[in-house]
């Protein structure tokens, strides 16, 4: 009795200690201030909202991070003329060129989930893009006969990476085009500006489709993103922490045209990608989750499924118009309204 | 000589007293102390109907300022009674969207009944011109949906300026909106100084008269004389200035495409997205329809049922070659008789002469698929306009009366600096270049291709004017003498900052 009495107060003891230092803890926690900030780049927004005890040095920390899109929309656009990408792709056919860090990793790592995809996500799919592009933008549609021209073009096999800092064009009309990537590279070099100055609790936008979590917001465990759902029924969310998200879908119909063109071309058709899903994909890396949304859009669920369970801490999910879904999971968690 | 000299100068003078025929910026004021008008920028002031307003009213007179009274109908009454009456310069009115119907007939009633004082009606539904994002910030923290890649929203006033000009033809569209302040920085600081630059920059390209909000911070430290209140102010007196500055002759706006609808909000996301697509449009009432309204125009959209008389100038204006596009309004029309066929489950499309008469049997759900679809129908090369690399641009395009002289307002909604290419149809010998920054003129290099004539604005700061004087064989067709007397006649006057040496 006397014992349990002694380790009682023992208990007791440490029960106030513990209290008092988390009392303490509260009250010289620091006040967080919420900075966000928005940019036109890339052709799209991007965004960034920090939590911060400092608003200046958060301020300062975005402005740099989104500073670094600017300079990479330099590198990795292909609409700019002037772009080291526009370059590679005006000189690397049967020529070696040298090209800046991150062109390289950003093919080398498009070139991964090529081979990943058996050739479904391909970047040297830029003619065929260019053309259905014009199509939609009132141009005619591509004539089987020209389609048949722009295919020929393409094939991620005649790129050639020669380390360290050279790629090679082994076709005469092969170009690239890193919209199914660029957005996710540039999220992840951002992310690595945000940590370099301090910033411990994030949320990086490119779009609307990608985003990327550094902790949490204060008083909560993640970032709680609502994920597309064209059926406007189930609502699938996820819960960010040090990872991102990354959603694809095809441009939605025309209400007048006979012919649907769209943005996300088929490389295996040539042909605007025939999905009427969408596809969210949960993965730790920007990069990662932007290449396999699109990755996973053009295999479908069934093959799309088999290639994520090959692929650690990933998981995703198709949406239907209809509210049908197909979900695969190899670690984070997607929620549907129903909490499941 | 001499002689010559003074009459330029006088002329000159003349210039510079001619009052802008657009749009004004007036500022709503609530603070005991007000600053005077020169230092402001601004010449009309808003206040509240409540107890200090006969105090502020004077306070504000003295300070060089026209006073409006913002007040609901049930008070204009009082208003009129107040001993110092004569001191307001004008009444606004305040209506909810349900009383819009028959705010013109009370309008004519207060009208004849106080024949001095001049009564304006503010558009409802007014928002804060941006780009913007898609973290929306709301009370428990954040709220974020995953799309597939968007291109920039930009929320502008361009349809309820429209609609306002439609519902009230007697006075230049009034707007005002409330500022969307997303974090804590913002609600205790207010908006940026180039959010106001852009408000006014909107509200100038549009022709249409703002109530700018002032942040309470910002009013107090104006109020107060604060000198980095003041310093910062001096960014948005550029914008008061430049909107002021415009060309004195009359405009009409340029449209390939008439909106014909009853300004309700079925219609109203359609018509901003149309504008963010850069199509040059006119909005008209369904009365309005008939052929006179429909010149110049390549297409028309119905948003409101047409009756018998107006479908027939409908069938019409399809029948010399051009396009209507009847959204969701079924009905029994004269052109069912005719060939059809039908392209989607959504729409069925009459072939009616040279042109296409196309009925949409739903609403328009998603305005930016909307937007490409008419685009595509009309095609790049039949619009008028275009722009290049400006997914945040929006442009206002205007045509002198009488003279095919041009005048286009640009308004970019991301505030950074763009590079905007445009291309425009006709022959056009120079084209200057006039913005808050940098002031009036620049010219512009000009390249002709085709039947277009291309020019680049190398860098757009949110607010920008380009003046497009027409090459000399636009009137080829003229003798010498009858193109002089045209000319005499119709030529426009540059805008005054033009004419300075």
């Amino acid at each position: 009795m006397e014992k349990f009495t002694r380790s009682s107060k023992h208990l007791y003891a440490l029960f106030l200690l513990v209290c008092l230092a988390l009392f303490s803890a509260k009250s010289t926690a620091p006040t967080l201030h919420l900075v966000h900030k928005k940019k036109y780049v890339m052709g799209t927004v991007f965004e960034v909202a920090v939590y911060s005890p400092s608003v200046e040095r958060a301020t300062e920390a975005i402005e740099k991070a989104l500073e670094e899109v600017v300079r990479l929309d330099g590198v990795l656009s292909n609409f700019k003329s002037s772009s080291e990408l526009s370059q590679l792709n005006h000189f690397a056919h049967f020529h070696a060129q040298t090209v800046s860090l991150d062109l390289y990793r950003a093919i080398e790592e498009s070139l991964h989930y090529s081979r990943l995809s058996g050739g479904e996500f391909d970047i040297s799919v830029a003619p065929l893009v260019d053309a259905w592009k014009a199509a939609m933008n009132g141009g005619p549609i591509p004539s089987s006969e020209e389609e048949k021209g722009l295919r020929s073009c393409v094939g991620f096999e005649k790129i050639e990476m020669l380390p360290p800092d050279r790629i090679e064009f082994h076709s005469g009309c092969l170009r690239i085009d890193l919209g199914a990537i660029g957005k996710g590279y540039a999220v992840d070099r951002m992310v690595e500006i945000l940590r370099a100055r301090g910033v411990q609790r994030a949320l990086i936008n490119a779009g609307g489709s990608t985003w990327y979590a550094l902790g949490a917001p204060p008083g909560k465990t993640s970032w709680l993103v609502h994920l597309r759902d064209p059926s406007g029924r189930i609502d699938p969310s996820t819960a960010l922490s040090e990872n991102s998200v990354s959603t694809s879908e095809q441009t939605p119909p025309s209400l007048l045209a006979a012919v649907i063109p769209g943005h996300i071309i088929d490389p295996a058709t040539g042909e605007p990608l025939k999905a009427a899903y969408a596809v969210s994909v949960v993965a730790r890396t920007a990069t990662a989750s932007d290449a396999l949304s699109t990755t996973l859009l053009l295999l479908g669920p069934e093959r799309g499924k088999a290639l994520v369970k090959g692929i650690p801490i990933v998981s995703a999910i198709w949406v239907s118009p209809d509210g049908q879904i197909e979900q695969v999971s190899n670690g984070p968690r997607i929620l549907l309204n129903n909490g499941s | 000589m001499r002689v010559a000299t003074t009459l330029f100068r006088l002329l000159m003078v003349g210039a510079l007293q001619i009052t802008p025929v657009w749009g004004k910026v007036f500022v709503r004021w609530t603070q005991p102390v007000v600053p005077p008008a020169a230092a402001l920028g601004v010449n009309e002031l808003v206040l509240a109907w409540n107890a200090g307003f006969d105090q502020l009213l004077q306070t504000a007179r003295r300070q060089g300022y026209k006073v409006y009274v913002e007040t609901a109908v049930e008070n204009v009454a009082a208003v009129m009674n107040a001993s110092r009456k004569n001191l307001i310069a004008g009444i606004i009115l305040n209506f909810d969207d349900s009383e819009r119907s028959h705010s013109q007939g009370l309008l004519q009633a207060l009208r004849s009944k106080y024949p001095g004082m001049a009564f304006l009606i503010l558009g409802t539904n007014g928002k804060q011109p941006q780009m913007k994002g898609q973290m929306v910030f709301e009370r428990n923290g954040i709220l974020m949906v995953s799309s597939p890649t968007s291109q920039p929203w930009v929320d502008s006033n361009f349809a309820l300026a429209q609609f306002e000009r439609m519902r009230s033809a007697s006075q230049i569209p009034l707007y005002s909106f409330q500022w969307d302040l997303s974090d804590q920085l913002q609600r205790a600081h207010g908006p940026s100084m180039d959010d106001y630059c852009l408000a006014i920059a909107e509200a100038s390209a549009l022709h249409a008269d703002l109530i700018l909000n002032l942040h309470e911070s910002v009013e107090r430290a104006l109020a107060q004389n604060d000198s980095k209140a003041w310093t910062a102010w001096r960014q948005v007196r550029t914008f008061l200035d430049f909107s002021t500055k415009g060309p004195e002759f009359q405009l009409e706006p340029l449209a390939d495409v008439g909106i014909v609808t009853d300004a309700d909000k079925n219609s109203l996301e359609a018509v901003n997205l149309l504008v963010r697509h850069n199509i040059p449009l006119r909005v008209m009432g369904p009365s309005e329809l008939n052929e006179g309204t429909f010149r110049g125009l390549r297409m028309v959209i119905v948003f409101s049922a047409p009756g018998i008389q107006e479908a027939k100038a409908l069938a019409s204006f399809a029948n010399n070659g051009r396009i209507v596009v009847l959204v969701d309004v079924p009905g029994s029309y004269p052109w069912h008789s005719l060939q059809h066929a039908a392209i989607s489950e959504h729409a069925a499309t009459y072939i009616a002469g040279n042109g296409r008469i196309i009925e949409l049997s739903e609403p328009v759900t998603d305005p930016e698929v909307f937007a490409q679809d008419i685009r595509g129908l009309l095609g790049n090369e039949n619009l008028t306009v275009s722009l290049w690399n400006s997914l945040t641009t929006l442009l206002v395009a205007y045509r002198s009366s009488g003279s095919d002289q041009m005048i286009m307002e640009f308004v970019d909604y991301a505030e950074e600096p763009v590079q905007v290419q445009i291309r425009v149809k006709g022959n056009f010998a120079a084209v200057q270049y006039e913005s808050p920054e940098q002031g009036c003129c620049a010219p512009l290099e000009v390249v002709k291709n085709g039947e277009f004539t291309e020019f680049v604005i190398p860098s757009l700061q949110t607010a920008g004017r380009t003046y497009l004087k027409p090459a000399a064989d636009r009137h080829a067709k003229f003798s010498t003498n009858a193109k002089a007397k045209l000319k005499e006649k119709s030529e426009p006057r540059w805008p005054r900052s033009l004419l300075r040496p």
